[in-house]
């Protein structure tokens, strides 16, 4: 009997994303009617395409987990998708649909579209009722790139990604840059790019392997073709429509030794050493200070000592990783400021992390749930997440370090009791997560019977007591419609609904939605109260970036859904600060 | 969402997607004095490269101790001729390890590993390389703790390719083809486990051209599909709901199997897809669905009745419903696994399921709670000046145990529980010593322990009695457990002075390959299944037995059947009484002494 370490590193993955998505996961049975159709025409240089797959997946309203410019999908298993194959005049109609947002995709990856502006797959909105025709897709076949990757010595390098990144062009600012396409080489060394718009690129390795969990740093130096390290040397390569460009081979140069970073943790008030402490390691910009990636984990042994390896020469920054411990074993009772330090041309050695007993926040979670709350998390099924701002930071700029010391979790006991440890001194925030359950929001925290609206102050080592958590859940939701005057919004433009209790502490972001085509938007996850609901024009263009949001208050009560109606007048600017 | 956006933060954290400060001291290069590195010496020396200097150490039964003590397992990854394989990654497994510490490192330009901070305990380690694969099956990965010095050895996988058509002979583009192993080299049928690993790990997808190029797959006979109803790993098209199309262009039955040697390439493995709409099965689950922990993740399975494969699977997270899609035709056995943060497991009875034409709605798979069998471990010191050298200073904690299933019923069928997401089939005593074997399905048993060292023997392994206050012994007869039953009261008596033996069988024909069975030549012996030993000896006859109780014994050489799978001769009541009488016939004895290393043995094959 043995398990794998895929499997385990799969699992972990899992978790993760399994609680990212747990939102996703209870949902009501769906009774929607399924009136609703999406046709069109997929053809490639005005013939048809014909038996390909077109495949219609609806973007679910909740499904969506926005943390900065990153959101989140997996599996697609969640999502209703529908299938249908092109017949012999390229034509597709999906029919059944519930009226929803569709994300429509056809399976041709060796075309691509034929304008230059054009997407692979389109965004549908659909009401009940309605027959969406002509959502078409023009393509062209692509173009391939293909080549092989060798090191020094001519072997082969195998399971390492390639990327093909089209040439900033002055004429054309909006391409380039964020756009790449890649392949990974097989065990001969050799990739294949394909499905490449025409245009001029330039295709690079630094013999990096893709994901995978504590992945080393490549101990490679980017390389282009043909052959440079410079990226202004770097050979342009011209693809055209359907044309295959061979012979891009890539030689690495030497592989760079790695070098050692050793050192100790210790207790920076008794000195002694700490060990069994989980680290993780990070390179940084040495401008910045910008993580720019990640180096390997590490524990301190008995003697608190801790080594990393395979560092190149660099900025990098070790920190504690506290998170998981609360998951799966005693949470830590210290907590430490990120150290940096650079690797130059040699092991570094004689570091030392100089950790601190942190602050401990105990007290009791209860729960205001309805009876009838279907699939209710048990309360011992509930892990309390404690995130403290460093006195005198703003939220939007937290350092990594006080994130990542400021982060302790631990899980709620079954009578909701519980004990964070190893905090470090600022204004700590609480928040429940779980899984496999709906999961309540904090409606109120509480110190020795005090609201403490803003966050419980915590002083360095400080043991806080009798803090009280009320949970609830947050069932309502506020629906609502934005009509636009003063002007027409261009294409492409992006409005954003967020409702902000009007009791919100200043450190509250407030719930938000994405407004669709129609103009309509469904925020979910409130709890009972006033909110202000704002529309405003996501956008950094002149003329659009000063547009006065529209504004409304919105009564959600017995966790039902409130109704609003936004005018978002164009003409009108916001008024200056 | 704000949970979710707490969570996220962390992923985002651990892929460093936030700002750095810059506080702490500057390193500047500084190569420090560290542990390992005489005082003396220069700050050169301190940046010379260590790792050369560790293979050396790690040789020295100082280092061994140094590196016990340290929590440092040391080693090396080659290929077959000796070759170092740098970038290879290492990840340690055991019990010590706690979901998000993965234990995971890189080997340097010369092959060579460390792992640091690991607590006492027994670790396997496995060594990941792209177009490499281990020639071990994951099943047999040994035992290695702390201060020891490892050398994996990877061979060149082998390599599969083709094109892959749609009906009308086009290439099919962007579709994710999956090699599945049905044996391995030697002709035995693999692990569920090691089935998935294959599919994660060597599952690719098709060019514009439609064709693949599956690489680093182990020896062994493969089947290889498209489409399937497991849920996609990668960003491959998805053919939804579609039955698997096997090569040629076949169903999982009429597929044609390809034999694949180490490092060899087999080319034109052409699939023409079928195009054939599969499936749903469907239905709940109840039962032991939840559990205390915060964690529960239930993977829904679908496998063949007969070879016991899993052919499709799928996660339910936090709903009581489930679904797969495209299921072809066949019958089929569905069975739920509940897993979680703690490793405790609940597992529903396998359900028939015969799928002709139609969906399959309305399975109902009942999660019921898996049994455990709970002990002690009982050191016995040897008498003051009696205990052998070298001294050994190891912990209970430094044992492994596992039980051993026994009464396959079918031997084809795999046991489920080897289709492992994040568990360990082995577990190690707490700090009282005491151990509880888990997650263990009704069946028989034996419990098997993996000692350190060379001093230490198993004396004896013992249950409550009947009779009150007395104990019986539970070595003869595996642990028989029923449904969700925790077994617990069972004393594993580990003793200091266990003596070894070594030696040389010799064919009656040259190049026969030999079992060596060691057994009791005490008639009060007998019985006593710890007493007896089997190996199979090297291809020059070499053997070796180890922590052996001190006694008197005989050796027998016999020939190696060539179906290996059996369980020891000696489990057998009518094997164990044939045994002794041809080893009593043969009269090879030897009588071992406390600490005694016997060495330079012979026994001869039985001429007849």
């Amino acid at each position: 009997m043995h398990l794998s370490p895929f499997v385990r590193a799969v699992t972990l993955c899992v978790l993760l994303i399994a609680t990212v998505q747990a939102a996703a996961q209870v949902r009501p049975p769906d009774n929607r009617p399924r009136n609703s159709s999406i046709s069109g025409r997929v053809t490639v240089g005005g013939n048809p395409l014909q038996n390909k797959i077109v495949l219609v997946t609806e973007i679910p309203e909740r499904n969506r987990q926005e943390v900065g410019d990153v959101s989140f999908s997996f599996g697609g298993s969640s999502a209703a998708s529908y299938s249908v194959r092109t017949d012999a005049d390229g034509r597709y109609r999906i029919i059944g649909l519930p009226a929803g947002k569709y994300e429509v995709h056809p399976q041709a990856g060796a075309y691509v579209p034929e304008k230059k502006s054009g997407e692979r797959e389109q965004t549908v909105t659909l009401d009940d009722g309605e027959a969406k025709e002509n959502v078409n897709f023009a393509l062209v076949r692509g173009g391939v790139i293909t080549g092989r990757v060798t090191d020094a010595e001519g072997h082969p390098l195998i399971g390492r990604q390639v990327e093909v990144r089209p040439v900033k062009e002055p004429q054309s600012p909006a391409e380039g840059g964020f756009f790449s396409e890649g392949a990974e080489t097989d065990d001969r060394g050799i990739y294949r790019a394909y499905g490449i718009r025409a245009g001029r690129y330039v295709v690079s390795t630094s013999g990096g392997r893709g994901f995978q969990a504590a992945q080393p740093p490549s101990k490679y130096p980017k390389t282009y073709y043909h052959n440079t390290t410079e990226e202004a040397q770097a050979r342009v390569i011209e693809v055209t429509e359907g044309g295959e460009v061979t012979n891009v081979d890539i030689q690495l140069g030497a592989a760079r030794k790695g070098f050692e970073a050793a050192g100790r943790v210790i207790d920076s008030e008794t000195g002694q050493p700490l060990p069994q402490v989980s680290l993780m390691c990070f390179a940084v910009g040495s401008k910045d200070g910008v993580m720019t990636g990640f180096s390997g984990t590490a524990k301190s042994d008995e003697k608190g000592e801790f080594h990393f390896n395979g560092l190149q020469p660099g900025q990098y920054s070790i920190q504690m990783t506290p998170m998981f411990a609360g998951l799966t074993g005693a949470p830590s009772e210290h907590y430490a400021e990120a150290l940096t330090f650079e690797v130059t041309a040699g092991d570094v050695g004689g570091l030392e992390l100089r950790a601190k007993r942190g602050a401990s926040l105990s007290g009791v979670a209860v729960l205001e749930a309805a009876p009838d709350q279907k699939g209710a998390s048990k309360l011992g099924q509930l892990m309390l997440a404690a995130s403290v701002m460093p006195t005198g930071e703003n939220p939007g700029e937290q350092s990594v370090a006080s994130t990542m010391s400021g982060m302790s979790m631990a899980k709620l006991n079954a009578d909701g009791s519980f004990r964070i440890t190893g905090l470090s001194p600022g204004k700590a925030l609480l928040r429940p997560f779980g899984i496999g359950g709906a999961t309540p929001v904090v409606k109120r925290m509480e110190r020795n019977g005090v609201e403490m609206r803003e966050g419980i102050e915590i002083k360095a080592g400080e043991a806080v007591t009798g803090v009280k958590i009320v949970l609830a859940y947050a069932n309502g939701a506020i629906r609502g419609q934005v009509n636009i005057t003063g002007g027409q919004l261009p294409a492409g433009m992006r409005i954003l609904a967020t409702a902000m209790n009007a009791n919100a502490a200043p450190t509250e972001q407030g719930e938000s939605a994405e407004v669709d085509g129609k103009g309509r938007f469904l925020i979910e996850g409130l709890l009972d109260g006033d909110y202000e609901v704002s529309a405003q024009v996501l956008s950094d263009q002149e003329g659009f970036n000063q547009i006065a949001p529209a504004r409304q208050i919105v009564r959600v009560a017995n966790g039902a859904e409130g109704q609003v109606t936004l005018t978002l007048d164009l003409s009108k600017k916001r008024e200056a600060r | 969402m704000n949970r979710s956006r707490i969570l996220l933060a962390v992923i985002l954290m651990a892929l460093g997607a936030h700002a750095a400060p810059r506080v702490g001291l500057q390193g500047k290069g500084y190569c420090g004095k560290t542990r390992d590195l005489a005082a003396t010496s220069a700050r050169e020396a301190a940046c010379a490269p260590r790792m050369a200097a560790f293979a050396q150490q790690a040789a020295a039964e100082d280092d061994k101790q140094a590196g016990r003590r340290n929590g440092v397992i040391t080693g090396r990854v080659v290929t077959a001729d000796g070759q170092p394989l740098a970038e290879t990654q290492i990840v340690a497994f055991g019990p010590n390890i706690k979901l998000g510490e993965p234990q995971q490192v890189a080997t340097d330009e010369e092959g060579n590993f460390k792992l640091t901070g690991l607590r006492p305990g027994v670790y396997q380690l496995t060594a990941m390389m792209p177009g490499y694969v281990s020639p071990r099956a994951f099943s047999e990965a040994p035992m290695h703790r702390p201060g020891d010095n490892v050398t994996i050895t990877l061979v060149k996988g082998g390599v599969i390719t083709g094109r892959v058509m749609d009906v009308t002979g086009e290439a099919l583009v962007g579709v994710s083809v999956t090699p599945r192993r049905i044996r391995d080299a030697a002709g035995h049928r693999v692990s569920a486990g090691d089935w998935m690993t294959g599919l994660m790990h060597s599952a690719r997808t098709t060019d514009d051209r439609g064709v693949y190029r599956l690489y680093g797959l182990a020896a062994g006979d493969y089947v290889v599909g498209i489409n399937g109803s497991s849920a996609p790993m990668d960003n491959s098209v998805s053919i939804p709901r579609e039955s698997p199309t096997f090569h040629p262009s076949a169903t999982r039955d009429t597929a044609a199997e390809i034999a694949v040697r180490e490092g060899a390439e087999v080319t034109g493995i052409d699939i023409r897809h079928r195009a054939e709409r599969g499936h749903a099965v469907s239905g709940a689950l109840s039962g032991e669905v939840e559990s205390d922990a915060i964690v529960n993740v239930i993977s829904i399975l679908l496998r063949n009745p007969v070879t016991g494969q899993v052919e499709a699977m799928t996660m339910a997270l936090g709903s009581r419903n489930f679904a797969l899609y495209g299921v072809a035709d066949g019958e089929y056995e569905l069975i739920a696994l509940r897993q979680n943060e703690s490793d405790d497991r609940a597992m529903s009875a396998p359900r028939r399921v015969s799928v002709k034409g139609a969906d399959v709605t309305g399975v109902e798979l009942k999660l019921l709670k898996l049994g455990s069998i709970a002990g002690k471990i009982l050191i016995e010191k040897a008498k003051p000046g009696e205990s052998c050298p070298p001294p050994e200073t190891y912990s209970a904690q430094e044992i492994s145990l596992r039980a051993n299933r026994e009464d396959q019923t079918n031997s084809q069928s795999l046991p489920l529980l080897q289709f492992d997401l994040g568990g360990l089939p082995f577990t190690q005593p707490n700090e009282k010593n005491e151990f509880t074997v888990k997650n263990l399905e009704a069946g028989s048993y034996r419990l098997a322990a993996d000692l350190p060292g060379e001093n230490w023997f198993v004396r004896s392994l013992t249950q409550p009695a009947t009779q009150a206050g007395k104990r019986a012994d539970a070595a003869r007869q595996p642990f028989a457990l029923k449904q969700g039953e925790k077994r617990s009261g069972i004393e594993l008596t580990v003793a200091e002075g266990a003596a070894a033996l070594s030696g040389k069988a010799i064919a009656a024909r040259k190049g026969q390959p030999l079992r060596v069975h060691l057994i009791p030549a005490d008639a009060a012996e007998a019985e006593n299944l710890l007493r007896y030993a089997e190996v199979v000896a090297e291809g020059d006859g070499a053997f070796a037995f180890k922590q052996l109780a001190p006694g008197k014994y005989w050796l027998l050489a016999r020939p190696a059947a060539e179906a290996e799978n059996k369980l020891p001769a000696a489990f057998d009541a009518a094997e164990r009484a044939k045994l002794r009488r041809e080893a009593e016939a043969q009269k090879t004895e030897v009588t071992l002494s406390p600490c005694q290393r016997a060495k330079d043995i012979t026994v001869n094959a039985d001429l007849k």
